[in-house]
């Protein structure tokens, strides 16, 4: 306990003294580039917008319009602030019981992008009591139960939607569940062969399902097709950052930590893509560890708040650059209570084993054993927990 | 046609993938507020994209903010950081004064405006810190401070729910009175004038006055009493004049009370050497210690205490003075007492040495009198 006190008052004078403050010798220097927005509304109607919100808080069509416009901005750029000042906006109702439908949907969206997984499920509930046929409320309940674990539950989900939606959405859905559930061979052929004959299908759409092909493909340890797939998926959608995630995986996966290197140089803002990054420099063995000092000021950082959604990379920073197993074990479990991807499983095994306590990994073994994994990365651990064992 | 645009509007708005959210930090400020028992200084980092949101930064709208549009919106920056955070007495709001000049640092998700502020409170009482910024505009903003306070830190998250903290020195406080006895200590101690006139004070001690300081005494306690006396007569002396300027009674200029210091050394110096006063020297020591209290005076002055906590404040730092200058007097006698039968004492300590402090107050005297600069120290 003290220990950690130590830490969080060390923690704060790291996280509060930034760097060192200095004046910019030239006006022209470039201190800040704002992402591009995909919203039509720029910035400056969005401030004044706002302002004009704050004369009238309750108004709901013009607090509606901002809402959507700094979504579509939270969606593009994946920055949390958007999800505060979202809330900001429509404070007015974003802590009703029963808000207006509209806000009910965007309430859900962030709610879950902030990972508070149960109050986003009763929200979308509401919503398709509603609206059954809301396919966009429908696709979030899916994934979200995927990512929390419960398949039977977010199968019901892709199944609501059959006949409401393009074939390819429904079949994506299935697909993303049943590789998790023991038929990973028929949901990456079914994947494959829709994908032939796509029709007239939106790229980004296109995109999504090829990355999809490459996860499953990653799991099955068919290297080859997975890079073959991320890199059609990486064509269509280029800054979709799951995309390079799982690209990184691979070539982390595989050994190739410079390809690594230069696919994420730009990506240093996003914390998953920078972990990456700092993993890859691990691995290339180079002197120099830039990206591991950066991510964990930005560790210290978000701790200082008392953020938690950062326990998956947290765990995996602990383990394979501080090398610190039992730190990096606790917080894998702490993360693998609320989500239960094949990643979030992989690191509650591997911390386990290099902590030589594989008994700590014994729910998660069980949970993927139940669910028939044939993720081939998983099995491998699980044989060698249960030669310890 | 409807089908596709549906499903373009499905992919763009909606994310697969709940996992990736949380890919940076939320928004929050950084704040340094070092808080000395009415007055705070204030060292803020504010993100420069929290600012583009409220305020804007992009003048020309290309995407970027450079120094020399955060220039341009010095200004806006400025108000709108003072509208959010508020120093608050007991009574009414105090004054908090930003510093116009805008600097840049850079924290681990973008670049931050440092904005820095100085607050004073007439009244006395607990102090309060009201942090709104951002709070109206976004929810998740929080404001993250380390408050400090003669070395020691808190933590603390401003936040919609708790947008207030309480900057708490109560008069019983045990730290507050000991903040003032170390730093009457430590100006005892680091002041090298201070420590002269002691030495010098202390030389003849050993040697009797009867004799006009030619002979040593015979016994160690009352001549140490003696010694404790002319200190404490001088304590109680400066107390007097300190107190006077502590409130506002008495103001006299800094060069003359430096200069004047360097002057009761040279008179106590060449008292030694020549015998002048021999008896009761403890009188002459406390008008000199009038003359000393002026020189500390400026410490208190600065900080503009309420009158409960001044006088809790003169209390500790003359009895720091005291205990500062017993503890030399205690380190140095001894040594004076057992040397005192020696001729090295009396020829070389005891007219030597004050022979070096009145050339060495001499020379003070003449740079503070005339802001010359003779001396390396």
């Amino acid at each position: 306990m003290k220990k950690i006190f130590f830490f969080i008052i060390l923690s704060f004078y790291a996280g509060i003294a930034g760097a060192a403050p200095y004046t910019p010798d030239s006006g022209s220097e470039v201190l800040e580039t704002l992402p591009y927005s995909l919203s039509s509304t720029s910035s400056a109607d969005i401030r004044k917008l706002q302002k004009e919100l704050l004369g009238s808080p309750e108004e709901l069509p013009r607090a509606l319009t901002l809402a959507k416009a700094l979504l579509k901005d939270a969606s593009t750029t994946g920055d949390p602030r958007f999800y505060g000042r979202i809330e900001a906006v429509l404070s007015s109702w974003w802590k009703l019981k029963n808000p207006p439908v509209e806000v009910r949907k965007i309430r859900a969206d962030v709610l879950q992008k902030q990972h508070h997984f149960d109050e986003a499920l009763t929200d979308l509930e509401f919503l398709l009591a509603h609206n059954p046929a809301d396919v966009q409320s429908r696709y979030m309940q899916a994934s979200i139960l995927r990512v929390i674990g419960k398949y039977i539950e977010a199968k019901e989900s892709c199944q609501a939607m059959e006949g409401k939606t393009g074939a390819l959405v429904v079949l994506s859905c299935h697909a993303g569940i049943d590789y998790l559930m023991g038929e990973l061979k028929g949901a990456r052929e079914r994947l494959e062969k829709a994908l032939q004959h796509p029709g007239r299908i939106s790229p980004s759409l296109i995109g999504y399902s090829s990355g999809l092909l490459g996860e499953i493909a990653y799991a099955g340890g068919d290297y080859r097709r997975a890079a073959e797939a991320l890199e059609v998926a990486r064509k269509l959608s280029p800054e979709d950052p799951y995309i390079l995630s799982l690209l990184a995986d691979l070539y982390l996966q595989t050994g190739q930590a410079d390809r690594v290197l230069e696919l994420l140089k730009d990506e240093s803002a996003n914390d998953t893509l920078l972990l990456r990054l700092a993993l890859a420099e691990e691995q290339s063995e180079s002197t120099e560890k830039v990206y591991a000092v950066q991510f964990r000021e930005r560790l210290n950082e978000a701790r200082l708040r008392g953020l938690k959604v950062h326990l998956r990379e947290e765990s995996w920073f602990m383990l394979d650059i501080e090398k610190d197993p039992n730190e990096a074990l606790q917080l894998a479990l702490e993360n693998w209570t609320s989500q239960k991807e094949p990643l979030d499983s992989l690191l509650v095994l591997r911390s386990a084993l290099e902590a030589n306590n594989p008994a700590a990994a014994g729910q998660t073994v069980e949970f993927l054993k139940r669910n028939n994994t044939e993720e081939v990365h998983l099995q491998k651990l699980i044989q060698k927990l249960e030669g310890e064992r | 046609m409807k089908r596709l645009k549906l499903l373009l509007i499905l992919f763009f708005t909606i994310s697969f993938f709940p996992q990736i959210a949380s890919a940076h930090k939320p928004s929050d400020s950084y704040l340094r507020v070092d808080y000395k028992v009415n007055s705070v200084a204030i060292h803020w980092d504010v993100a420069l994209k929290d600012l583009e949101y409220i305020i804007g930064l992009d003048i020309n709208q290309d995407r970027s903010i450079t120094w020399g549009e955060v220039k341009q919106r010095r200004k806006a920056i400025l108000d709108f950081a003072a509208s959010g955070l508020k120093l608050t007495g007991k009574e009414s709001e105090c004054k908090l004064d930003f510093s116009p000049e805008l600097q840049i640092d850079h924290h681990s998700d973008g670049a931050y405006a440092v904005i820095r502020a100085r607050g004073k409170c007439a009244e006395s009482g607990p102090l309060k810190l009201h942090y709104s910024l951002f709070f109206d505009s976004d929810a998740g903003h929080r404001g993250i401070a380390m408050i400090q306070r003669n070395g020691s830190s808190v933590p603390v998250i401003f936040s919609p729910e708790s947008p207030t903290y309480t900057l708490s020195v109560q008069e019983q406080d045990p730290q507050f009175i000991g903040h003032f006895l170390f730093q009457g200590m430590d100006h005892i101690w680091k002041g090298f004038d201070h420590i002269l006139f002691l030495v010098v004070l202390l030389l003849p001690s050993v040697l009797t006055a009867a004799s006009g300081f030619e002979k040593p005494v015979e016994k160690f306690w009352p001549a140490f009493i003696t010694m404790l006396k002319v200190v404490t007569a001088f304590t109680v002396a400066h107390c007097v004049t300190l107190s006077l300027v502590a409130f506002d009674v008495l103001t006299i200029s800094p060069y003359l009370v430096e200069g004047l210091v360097a002057f009761t050394i040279l008179l106590t110096a060449i008292n030694n050497l020549l015998a002048v006063i021999k008896e009761s020297f403890w009188i002459v020591c406390g008008l000199f210690g009038l003359i000393h209290g002026f020189a500390f005076a400026t410490v208190l002055q600065d900080l503009k205490l309420p009158l409960n906590e001044l006088l809790l404040a003169l209390l500790g730092f003359n009895l720091g003075v005291e205990a500062g200058q017993i503890v030399i007097v205690a380190v140095i006698f001894p040594l004076c007492f057992f040397l005192r039968k020696t001729a090295l004492y009396r020829k070389l300590l005891f007219i030597g040495g004050s022979g070096i402090a009145a050339a060495v107050a001499f020379l003070w005297m003449l740079e503070r009198f005339f802001n010359l600069q003779l001396l390396v120290l």
